[in-house]
């Protein structure tokens, strides 16, 4: 089947299989920031904005996407650049795996919260698990990105 | 892995039923959350819900009328619901893998299938809740937990009614996103306590010994509640790898004692 997909701001039309998940179809565009980690709703790796909302793109149907707006780290560049100098800054940046989806969770959680607490922010970011860092310094990136932007 | 043959995306309930009822290895699908979980799943015919116009949020002088394709995240941000209720849906639901997931996962295709661990079951249950059925009309979540149904449906909508006091919902869990090692949710609803005990790790169920305590005493203090904790350690608790039984039991005391202690400062 064909879908209509708005991927960072540039209409396509994309052929997908009826069980085809979200995260195949924007690899298959381009989009190598989504990343497939257990491929089963676990570890938040594959987290993409479907018109602004994060969703795991691994368990969502691509057919589901019609006609909506994809924001993948691709989309959010200048955002992502300045929460990874944060990020770096803190070492909270081992393997690189976890990264992408951790930068697109805490720019939607921005959008959606404005000035989170420490609480909504462990919150929020609590389904991005990173096999690295410990989290620490991850939480410490975030926070000093918040403060500053 | 799913692999679907025939995906079928109905705009209306009568032809959802019509493809589901008629046709052969035909399967609902809501969030696809849970069946992504399927290591082999087949399915010939895919009848998609996300069409039906099953998802949102109504609320009446009576009760909150939830759209069986609502997203565990609309309950939990709700501030309609959450206001009304003090949070408890926040509560039950914040924990629950990430949001992410909770912005895929919905409410009925978390009540429909009874999962044993759920959350919000445990929550819902605890609470005065009909289930509206395409075909089998409206049932309460009591007895449809007891009794499931006796042919397949499709769950349209939940009714969760506003005439309780004040309710509290206590979950244990090795970590957050895990899943619950034990949940509970306590309620008083006109004056008489409900107790629902879930993730045991068996479906949810009403503590109905440990309520006919509190209910029939004069006034709840230490000694009551200890009686009524004691009778909820007294139901099923089975092992699995997050805990033993026996485990389970113990820690249902803690869980309901802070329940109901919760429920009793909220009156005061
Ligand atoms: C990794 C993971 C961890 C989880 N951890 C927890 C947890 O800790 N606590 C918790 O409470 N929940 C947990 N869940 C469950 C989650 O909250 C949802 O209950 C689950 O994802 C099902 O919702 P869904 O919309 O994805 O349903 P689907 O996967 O689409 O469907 C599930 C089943 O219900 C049927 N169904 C769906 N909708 C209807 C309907 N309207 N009428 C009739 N049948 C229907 C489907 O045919 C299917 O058999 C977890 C889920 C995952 C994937
Ligand atoms: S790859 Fe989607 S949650 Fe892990
Ligand atoms: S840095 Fe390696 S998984 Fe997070």
């Amino acid at each position: 089947m064909i879908i209509n997909l708005n991927i960072n701001g540039s209409n396509i039309k994309v052929e997908v299989k009826e069980d085809e998940y979200l995260s195949e179809t924007l690899r298959n565009n381009g989009c190598k920031s989504v990343k497939r980690g257990c491929d089963k709703s676990t570890c938040g790796a594959c987290t993409v904005l479907v018109d602004g909302i994060p969703v795991l793109s691994c368990s969502y149907f691509s057919h589901r996407a019609e006609g909506k707006s994809i924001t993948t780290l691709e989309g959010v560049i200048e955002e992502a650049e300045k929460l990874g100098e944060h990020i770096i800054n803190e070492g909270a940046d081992q393997c690189g795996f976890c990264t992408p989806s951790l930068a697109l969770t805490t720019i939607s959680m921005k959008r959606e919260l404005g000035n989170p607490t420490e609480e909504d922010i462990k919150h929020y970011i609590n389904g991005n698990l990173c096999r690295c860092t410990g989290y620490e310094a991850q939480m410490k990136g975030i926070k000093k990105y918040l403060e500053v932007e | 892995m799913i692999r679907i043959r025939n995906l079928n995306k109905p705009k209306t309930m009568e032809e959802a039923w019509e493809i589901y009822s008629n046709k052969n290895k035909a399967k609902l699908i809501a969030g696809g959350a849970f069946l992504r979980l399927s290591t082999d799943l087949y399915i010939g015919e895919a009848v998609d819900l996300f069409d039906l116009n099953l998802n949102g949020i109504k609320e009446t002088e009576d009760a909150f009328t939830v759209g069986a394709m609502t997203t565990l995240r609309q309950l939990e941000t709700d501030s309609a619901l959450n206001s009304w209720f003090d949070n408890y849906f926040a509560a039950a639901l914040k924990n629950i893998v990430g949001v992410q997931l909770r912005n895929i996962a919905t409410i009925g295709g978390t009540v429909y299938p009874r999962y044993g661990f759920s959350d919000l079951i445990t929550a819902l249950l605890a609470l005065d809740v009909d289930l509206q059925f395409y075909k089998s009309g409206r049932i309460s979540l009591e007895d449809y937990m007891e009794k499931g149904l006796l042919e397949k449906d499709i769950l349209v909508e939940i009714i969760i009614k506003k005439n309780i006091n004040n309710a509290s919902f206590k979950m244990m869990r090795n970590s957050k996103g895990d899943y619950a090692i034990l949940n509970c949710g306590v309620s008083c609803i006109h004056g008489k306590y409900r107790i629902a005990i879930g993730g045991r790790p068996g479906r949810a169920v009403l503590a109905t010994d440990a309520m006919e305590i509190l209910n029939a005493a004069e006034k709840i203090d230490e000694d009551i509640i200890g009686k009524a904790c004691n009778a909820a350690a007294e139901l099923a608790y089975g092992t699995n790898i997050f805990g033993s039984g026996q485990y389970r039991s113990a820690m249902s005391k803690v869980l309901l004692k802070r329940g109901i202690r919760e429920v009793l400062g909220n009156d005061n």
